[in-house]
């Protein structure tokens, strides 16, 4: 009980915050300019509350509907237990009402609040007297089909209907999960996880979605095989779970993808699937929903079954295995993530999760440039392709969480003269006096600003933020010219002070020049650009990196 | 059905002339528009006329992608794409748009996409992966002739488009670590940087006219779009100061003095706009309740062509240029979508 309250309260506070956020706008007119956008970064400095906020968002955006009534309308109508109906939907598909897809030949989408698939889509919808589209587009038809299921099981197999934990197995069955441990994983770690720690959801508008109160359950199923687990082999911190569905890349090959998946399904389901001989697919890795845990099915240096699946050389009489360049399978890494490409949403757990493991591959893989050119979704094709992982894959920060976990910005900060191009919690811009914006070819970011020389202090400041005092270089950038100050005035406002480097900028224009090297405090620093130099010319703010 | 969103028909609210366009309107316009259809099970070409009657160009197990028309409106690049023993091969062939057989460009491999017609329809280019990771290559429009390799950069340069005069090519390049806009001579020669920051730079496109490129970046956070002159000065956010949601697919009318383009919500849905390529405020031109991308000029520039999910299905519709008309041009249950217009001949 307590736990659900805890659960639930922190959601609240959380959606409080999210309030501050993003708010539904009331519908606009067909006529009208975009809303001034989201607030700029500058006033958004993105911080762990955001981000609790965000999250709370998102799953609102899954869960817009209320639906313990409906929970208990079929639970009540077919004598299954409320709570393991809501903590079963809960394990597959956050209580999202999914449109599956096929990402598996021969496993069947998943549809609705309980990712049914298949044969108990239509059996079902025989036995709750509905259509089988019905329980695939509609949220109680859906889970009335899955509850008539789980009663029919239960009249098949006479347990007690007032035991919670002997269910278990009847959850396990409607499940499509065949592989005894992923079973294991999937009834103890995910649906009585649940049932005993309780969860909750919002709808967008702070209504109650659902509400799971956590009870003392133990499920009647045999536990997870209770050997250590293993690491997996490249990455320390998966689980490693051997799938026996891959062959050796071919020799010389450069992994240079990463391809991007959902696995139209839930976690233990997917690599329980994956690792099954018969299944003749695979993925080089499985990130759980929460990104609590990922598994390593196959070797990074093998050849994993996760594009176009199957073909096996080793079966075709080992013929073009030498087909270099044509499969992408022979040079990519494939991550499958539990959910489905139809869904509101990813976990930031999950997608943070994932980027930690994207940058370990680029720093094995090195030919794996860290952009969206070569961390690509299943099956990309340009012109847009509408293959999982889905139209609401967070691409963009998914990118930049790879590059910031692979160390790239907090090596160097670049602090961009065009203020809506920065970081707002690490760089920033002032101006004094009058600047002016130029935009003649070779600058860095999207223009720079100028001002001609005179005996004034009205400097061009970059600031930059660091969260240890450290030795940090400093570079600047600029566009040569020949009105340019032959001795532009660079004053980098150090722990021992301040030291004014002048540079030429008539030369050596449209790349990084060095200022020096030099010692800084903890949090905001300078470097300013001071117009106090001979007349007659112009200094140039455009851009500085520290590093 | 939970009663939340748009059961049925929801309202868009019409600019003007409210309600759908007359037959006599859409029978008017001089085009006929190529899509994307799966109703056949695997990806066709289609045809589709603004008062609706449908033609189905390509058929076969493969799924074809259209690409761009040939300069001459006769025929059209399709990216065919098959698997076989689990391996995907990309194959680009000329379609006569008059029916008859598609003619292979090259043998199938597992890159080849992204193709721009060089005005006169001599050569284009395209994304291959033949003697790399991915290079900018410039082949001609018939069976035999060796492609040429205009990029060699290992990180691999990608979305090549041929300038309005056919002289230079705008392409992206990944060489330093993260993507950036290049432009080079046609023969690849005298390639020169035209941006230069350390997010994502991507798709370039160049204007009618040739005087500006529209690219892709999400240098500030988000998807964006932004224009620069192909020397690479000038460069603003093609939206000015408003900025309703990532921006995509961009597209010039065909006298360059406005963009289409899509912002997408963080709840999912997308809405269509139109700014003056100049600068000022962008219009909405959907109500942004649905899903509404892919937006696509007729050949007068007074339509666009786009693609909707508010019927409940992937649909083609079309639209004046000023939003209003919105007219439903496909039902198929199967998604439709990647329009392009071919000009009537």
């Amino acid at each position: 009980m307590h736990v659900f309250r805890k659960t639930l309260a922190a959601t609240a506070a959380a959606l409080a915050l999210a309030a501050c956020g993003p708010q539904p706008q009331p519908e606009a007119p067909a006529q009208e300019t975009p809303a001034p956008g989201s607030p700029t970064p500058t006033e958004n400095p993105s911080g762990s509350a955001d981000d609790v906020a965000r999250e709370v968002a998102d799953v609102a955006r899954r869960t817009p509907y209320e639906l313990d009534a409906l929970f208990a309308q079929a639970a009540k109508e077919f004598d299954v237990p409320v709570s393991l109906l809501k903590a079963y939907s809960y394990a597959q598909t956050r209580w999202e009402h999914i449109q599956g897809a096929e990402e598996f030949e021969g496993r069947p989408a998943a549809f609705g609040l309980l990712a049914l698939r298949g044969d108990q889509v239509t059996e079902g919808a025989a036995l709750a007297g509905v259509s089988a589209e019905a329980v695939r587009g509609e949220p109680l038809a859906n889970l009335r089909a899955g509850a008539a299921l789980l009663s029919k099981y239960a009249a098949e197999s006479t347990i007690d209907r007032a035991d919670l934990g002997a269910w278990a197995p009847l959850a396990a069955r409607l499940s499509d999960v065949t592989d005894p441990g992923a079973q294991a994983q999937f009834i103890h770690g995910e649906v009585y996880r649940v049932l005993r720690e309780g969860a909750g959801a919002f709808t967008p508008d702070g209504k109650v979605a659902v509400s799971l109160e956590g009870a003392e359950v133990e499920a009647k199923f045999a536990l997870p095989r209770v050997s250590a687990m293993a690491a997996g082999p490249d990455y320390a911190a998966s689980i490693w779970r051997p799938s026996p569905n891959y062959n050796a890349r071919p020799s010389g090959t450069a992994v240079s993808l990463i391809v991007i998946h959902t696995c139209e399904g839930a976690y233990s389901g997917c690599w329980g699937w994956l690792t099954n001989s018969a299944a003749g697919v695979s993925a080089h890795y499985v990130v759980n929903e929460s990104g609590s845990e990922i598994s390593q099915l196959v070797r990074e240096s093998g050849r994993a079954w996760h594009v176009g699946a199957n073909y096996d050389c080793g079966l075709n009489g080992s013929t073009q295995c030498g087909l270099q360049g044509v499969s992408v399978n022979h040079f990519s890494v494939g991550i499958e993530h539990a959910g489905y490409a139809s869904q509101a949403s990813f976990p930031a757990g999950q997608i943070d999760a994932s980027a930690k493991l994207s940058c370990d591959i680029t720093k094995t893989h090195t030919a794996v440039t860290r952009d969206s050119y070569h961390i690509v979704a299943h099956g990309r094709l340009q012109p847009a392709s509408r293959t999982d992982p889905g139209p609401n894959w967070p691409w963009s920060s998914y990118i930049s969480k790879i590059k910031s976990f692979c160390g790239t910005p907090t090596t160097a900060i670049v602090v961009d003269s065009h203020q809506a191009n920065n970081d707002a919690s690490k760089a920033q811009v002032e101006m004094a006096g009058s600047w002016a914006q130029g935009t003649s070819a070779g600058y860095y970011g999207s223009g720079y600003y100028y001002a001609s020389t005179e005996a004034v202090s009205a400097p061009f400041t970059f600031k930059f933020y660091l969260s240890a005092a450290g030795s940090k270089t400093i570079s600047a950038w600029w566009v040569a010219g020949t009105n340019r100050s032959s001795a532009a005035p660079f004053i980098v406002n150090h722990a021992g002070g301040s030291t004014t480097v002048k540079v030429d900028q008539q030369a050596n224009g449209g790349k990084w020049n060095t200022l020096g090297t030099f010692n800084f405090d903890a949090g905001w620093n300078t470097v300013q650009l001071s117009r106090w130099a001979t007349e007659g010319f112009v200094v140039m703010a455009d851009a500085i990196k520290v590093e | 059905m939970l009663g939340v969103g748009c059961a049925g028909r929801c309202g868009g609210k019409e600019a003007s002339g409210a309600g759908p366009l007359s037959k006599e309107e859409a029978r008017a316009i001089p085009g006929v528009v190529v899509f994307l259809s799966e109703r056949a099970g695997q990806k066709d070409v289609w045809t589709v006329s603004p008062d609706g009657t449908e033609t189905q160009v390509t058929r076969g197990p493969e799924d074809d992608y259209p690409g761009p028309v040939s300069p001459d409106g006769k025929s059209l690049l399709v990216v065919a794409v098959r698997e076989e023993r689990g391996l995907f091969f990309q194959q680009l062939r000329v379609q006569p748009l008059a029916g008859g057989d598609a003619l292979p460009l090259h043998a199938p491999r597992a890159r080849s996409r992204n193709a721009s017609w060089a005005p006169d329809g001599s050569w284009l280019v395209a994304e291959s992966d033949a003697q790399g990771f991915s290079d900018v290559v410039r082949l001609e429009p018939k069976p035999g002739v060796a492609e040429v390799r205009l990029t060699q950069v290992p990180q691999g340069c990608f979305e090549p488009a041929v300038s309005p005069d056919g002289r230079e090519v705008a392409y992206v390049c990944s060489r330093e670590g993260d993507p950036e806009v290049y432009v080079a001579k046609a023969d690849g020669s005298e390639e020169r940087r035209i941006t230069t920051f350390h997010r994502e730079d991507r798709s370039p496109q160049w204007s009618p006219d040739g005087r500006w490129l529209l690219f892709v970046s999400d240098r500030e956070d988000r998807e964006r779009l932004f224009l620069v002159r192909p020397d690479g000065s000038d460069l603003r956010a093609a939206s000015a100061q408003s900025f309703a949601g990532d921006e995509r697919e961009g597209t010039f009318s065909p006298d360059g003095q406005r963009l289409a383009y899509v912002s997408r919500s963080p709840d999912g849905l997308s809405r269509i706009w139109s700014v003056p390529v100049e600068g000022g405020a962008p219009v909405a031109l959907t109500d942004g309740a649905h899903r509404d991308d892919m937006p696509a000029w007729s050949p007068d520039g007074k339509y666009l062509a786009f693609v909707s999910e508010r019927a409940g299905n992937v649909d083609l519709f079309l639209m004046r240029a000023d939003g209003s008309g919105q007219t439903r041009l496909t039902t198929a249950e199967a998604p439709d979508w990647l329009p392009r217009w071919v000009a009537r001949r």
